[in-house]
């Protein structure tokens, strides 16, 4: 009687769960999605006058980690397990990155630019020269390969995560220091007094150029 | 004595559990320094003089795309750029009182922004099992040098060019029609491209 009743529990269990199986409603077919609809795009109108651009060459080493130079148990662990490895692993890339020197033109005012025709002279007082980061080459150079014995091949997500690596140096190195955006700027107002004294002389103007302080 | 053996190992062992336990919580708190070894400083290789007015900024992601024989990848790569106008090769003609002024043909400029995470390896495969998948260094400039092609495809095809070309024939009537009192006219056809 028992072995019965367990019989025709088990039965009934099976049934029941079979039955839910079936009739759970079929889920529903995953949206086609226009993968270009997601991708983030902006076009921003502006008024940008380039005045000089500076190439900036970032260069780097992939290489195993020498037991001398880690620092840190971590380090140390992975050092000993490079030098256990079979054949070498070194490559050298390099990119450039973009700094440029330019005008905001939309801040420049009615009253920035004056002229007398009577003495051919035009006045221009043009706005503070800013720099900004313009970008960087997406294609990377490879000044060196050499990966033997059994040594793993450097792919393209191993390149990537050293351009970010590299990138965040960059950025820094830039931003550390004075002197590549200082330079930029000179560059950026010989430029800008050479184009407009050259462009008004030639219709018969003489240009007295100055800039807003920043 | 067996008790105070067993105080002396349980004592032992909370203490062991303890250390590890502020060791392992330095280990994950403690702020690496970022890893540069083997990176040079910058070097400044080049600085260009130049006078270019742009007048459309852009700043898209571009889905990245390529497949040599059976091998596949796929990427995204933010994108950023301009629309701009080299000034340097601008015509200018007097005629009477006006001034005219022949705008040059646009260039579309592209570059891998500079903010982190720009350029990101989604999925790489090959279709032959057991086959590898890396692609070497030119092979992925190529693939983007071709997403980079397309993104400029379909800038030209939305029409912004037009839209940077009447933007800045604004720009130069007001700079120089304020320069010179004159009056300003700007070829606003689009030169050919060479």
């Amino acid at each position: 009687m028992k072995k019965s009743a367990l019989w025709a529990a088990t039965a009934a269990i099976a049934a029941i769960l079979s039955f839910g199986a079936c009739s759970r409603p079929e889920s529903a077919p995953a949206e086609a999605t226009d993968p270009s609809a997601e991708l983030f795009e902006q076009i921003k109108h502006i008024d940008r006058l380039t005045l000089a651009r500076m190439t900036v060459e970032k260069t780097a080493t992939i290489d195993d980690l020498s037991f001398s130079e880690a620092k840190g148990a971590k380090k140390k662990a992975e050092a000993l397990i490079d030098a256990l490895k079979i054949g070498d692993r070194i490559a050298v890339y390099s990119y450039d990155t973009y700094l440029e020197g330019y005008l905001d033109l939309s801040s420049l005012r009615p009253e920035d630019i004056s002229v007398d025709t009577v003495s051919h002279t035009a006045t221009l007082r043009l706005p503070a020269i800013r720099t900004r980061l313009a970008g960087r080459d997406p294609e990377i150079r490879e000044e060196h390969y050499r990966v033997t014995g059994l040594r793993s091949d450097i792919g393209a997500k191993e390149r990537a995560q050293l351009k970010e690596r590299m990138n965040t140096a960059v950025k820094r190195e830039l931003s550390d220091s004075n002197a590549y955006s200082q330079r930029v700027e000179l560059s950026a107002r010989r430029s800008a007094e050479r184009y407009f004294t050259g462009l008004l002389k030639g219709l018969g103007y003489t240009a007295i150029i100055s800039f807003a302080r920043p | 004595m067996k008790t105070i053996t067993r105080y002396i190992v349980i004592a032992a062992v909370i203490a062991a559990v303890c250390i590890g336990g502020w060791i392992w919580w330095k280990a994950s708190h403690s702020e690496e320094a970022p890893d540069e070894r083997g990176f040079e400083p910058v070097k400044v290789a080049e600085v260009k003089e130049l006078v270019s007015l742009s007048t459309i900024e852009i700043d898209r992601e571009v889905p990245v795309k390529g497949q040599i024989g059976t091998r596949h990848i796929v990427a995204s790569m933010r994108v950023v750029g301009d629309i701009s106008f080299d000034l340097e090769q601008l015509r200018v003609e007097e005629r009477g009182d006006t001034i005219v002024v022949i705008l040059p043909p646009e260039r579309i400029t592209l570059r891998e922004s500079t903010d982190s995470g720009s350029y990101r390896i989604i999925d790489q495969w090959n279709e032959k099992i057991l086959a590898g998948s890396r692609f070497t260094t030119e092979e992925e400039n190529a693939v983007k040098r071709n997403a980079l092609a397309a993104a400029e495809r379909d800038l030209r095809a939305k029409g912004y060019p037009a839209m940077a070309r009447r933007a800045a024939a604004a720009d130069v009537t007001a700079l120089l029609g304020a320069s010179t009192g004159r009056p300003v006219v700007v070829d606003t056809i689009s030169a050919r491209r060479p």
